[in-house]
């Protein structure tokens, strides 16, 4: 079985993008809360 | 040979490989991709900067998801045969020349460069980067499918939500007028997406051939109703009623969805004149994050009561939801807003449990390109949908009618769009067995699954 890399540094990168990703999905989630907010504290 | 780094063979994980390394990959491309959903950021600067309508400039994104549609169903088949990682870095590709293309357009103010550019190129990496990871994430998690694909197509919601304040904040960022600041913005925005899009092509990996969790067998699955463990090519699938009937379901629950999320501002607006410019976006904002966590949980949901069930609520209660919202959803703001985040929360998960329905009936083998050819109703609710919103609404405001009498008639309406969706859900059954492709190994026919104990095989991996 071949791969382009190791094992290793694949699967760190894909722990770097998990990161990443979430903290992507967290800055949209909380700037639409604070939207959210306005509809029933605003 | 420069291309061998992409080939399908060079993607092929070790064994042991983490299957849970696989969703950030898909999460990548998908959170990139859903900034379509938020191109109504756009608008109000492109009208202002091309001196026109609202109507061309709608163009651009009905472009962009009409080649979704037609570039999944196309290219589905090509994807599937040469693996996640080239289809990624093509859909990378496309997507960010799409902002480059698009961006030119701006600076040079020519509107047909932007339909070339974000809508038929930037649609064509939405439509290969839409179905790339699909059926990767569906080889990787076979006892968790509806898990997997909810993972990544919430992504596709998630991105609406991270593109709209980021492209907020650069259009302020690059000129005092949102209107000068279209191009950089677009330039902006299409680099962060390729190197997140790359990032998610280069992590991405095929689980090795005969690989399995570890304790699980197809047998047990396919013991459960509608689980096929046959195979069927994308081919032959389109020639299935069980295709076409899937297809006028995701096609039903796709047009209700729109009808709400059309027009979800002045909706809420119009039934409740206490309800601000600013409180109206903060529920369009509570749509999105319904719409998003649907695809996650619905989804994750349907693996345990299965898909037919599952769907039989989004059209079943959703239904009932509509109704109710026609009838009573001047009652107060907490129920209009209640309704219709669960409504939001369906057509979400809608989109995110049809891959999984899609592996159960026909196989994995081509899930990838029958996927592809299943979305060209998206495209074409995309455009029956605001069609029949906009000529009810319009229809009702030539008649006298104001408020949230406005929208009485098309919710009905979407009742009964509903309705026809829930009953070809019910008539959907069990693939005949004349379209399975023939396997060498019976264990794989449907035909023969309760005479054989369930067993690990030798190739089960950790998972």
């Amino acid at each position: 079985m071949r791969s382009d890399d190791s094992a290793n540094s694949a699967q760190v990168r894909a722990m770097a993008l998990w990161v990443i990703v979430s903290a992507g999905l967290l800055y949209g989630v909380v700037n639409t809360f604070a939207k959210v907010v306005d509809l029933f504290g605003g | 040979m420069g291309m061998s780094v992409l080939d399908r063979e060079r993607t092929i994980a070790p064994r042991g490989y983490n299957r849970w390394l696989i969703p950030p990959a898909a999460l990548a491309v998908h959170l990139s991709i859903g900034q379509v959903y938020a191109f109504s950021v756009f608008k109000a600067p492109l009208v202002e900067h091309f001196g026109t309508k609202l109507t061309p400039i709608g163009l651009i994104f009905s472009i962009a998801i009409v080649m979704l549609g037609l570039s999944a169903a196309v290219c589905g088949t090509w994807v599937e045969r040469s693996g996640p990682r080239k289809a990624m870095f093509v859909a990378a590709c496309c997507w960010s020349a799409g902002f480059a293309v698009g961006a030119l357009g701006v600076a040079t103010t020519q509107l047909w460069l932007v339909y070339l550019g974000y809508g038929v190129i930037g649609g064509i990496g939405l439509g290969i980067g839409y179905i790339s990871p699909v059926s990767t994430l569906i080889k990787w998690f076979p006892d968790r499918p509806g898990l997997a694909t909810g993972l990544a197509i919430m992504g596709f919601g998630g991105g609406a939500l991270i593109a709209s304040p980021l492209s907020d904040a650069l259009l302020s960022t690059y000129a005092t007028n949102p209107a000068d600041a279209i191009a950089p913005a677009f330039l902006t925005l299409g680099a962060i997406y390729l190197v997140m899009m790359m990032l998610g092509a280069f992590t991405v990996r095929l689980p090795p051939d005969g690989w399995r969790p570890v304790g699980w067998s197809p047998e047990r699955t396919a013991e459960r109703h509608l689980v096929t463990r046959g195979n069927v090519t994308a081919a032959n699938a389109i020639r299935t009623p069980q295709f076409w009937l899937l297809w006028t379901v995701l096609f039903c629950n796709v047009t209700a969805g729109i009808g709400i999320l059309e027009q979800a501002a002045p909706m809420i607006q119009d039934h409740f004149a206490t309800v601000s410019a600013a409180a109206a976006a903060g529920f369009v904002g509570l749509l999105s994050l319904c719409n998003m966590s649907g695809r996650l949980v619905w989804s994750a949901t349907s693996d345990v009561i299965g898909r037919k069930p599952m769907y039989m609520c989004y059209l079943g209660i959703g239904a009932v939801l509509y109704f109710l919202l026609a009838t009573a959803g001047t009652a107060s703001v907490a129920l209009f807003v209640l309704l219709t985040g669960i409504i939001l929360s369906f057509y979400g998960g809608g989109f995110s449990t049809v891959p999984a329905y899609l592996k159960d009936l026909f196989g994995t083998i081509q899930v990838g390109a029958i996927h592809g050819r299943l979305l060209t109703a998206w495209s074409a609710a995309g455009i029956a949908g605001p069609l029949i919103v906009n000529g009810l609404a319009d229809a009702q405001s030539a008649a006298g009618k104001s408020g949230a009498d406005l929208y009485t008639v098309s919710l009905l309406v979407m009742v009964g769009v509903l309705v026809v969706g829930f009953i070809a859900n019910l008539l959907i059954r069990p693939v005949a067995d004349r379209f399975l492709e023939p396997v060498e190994d019976e264990r794989f026919r449907r035909e023969e699954p309760a005479r054989r104990a369930p067993r690990r095989t030798a190739t089960a991996e950790r998972s």
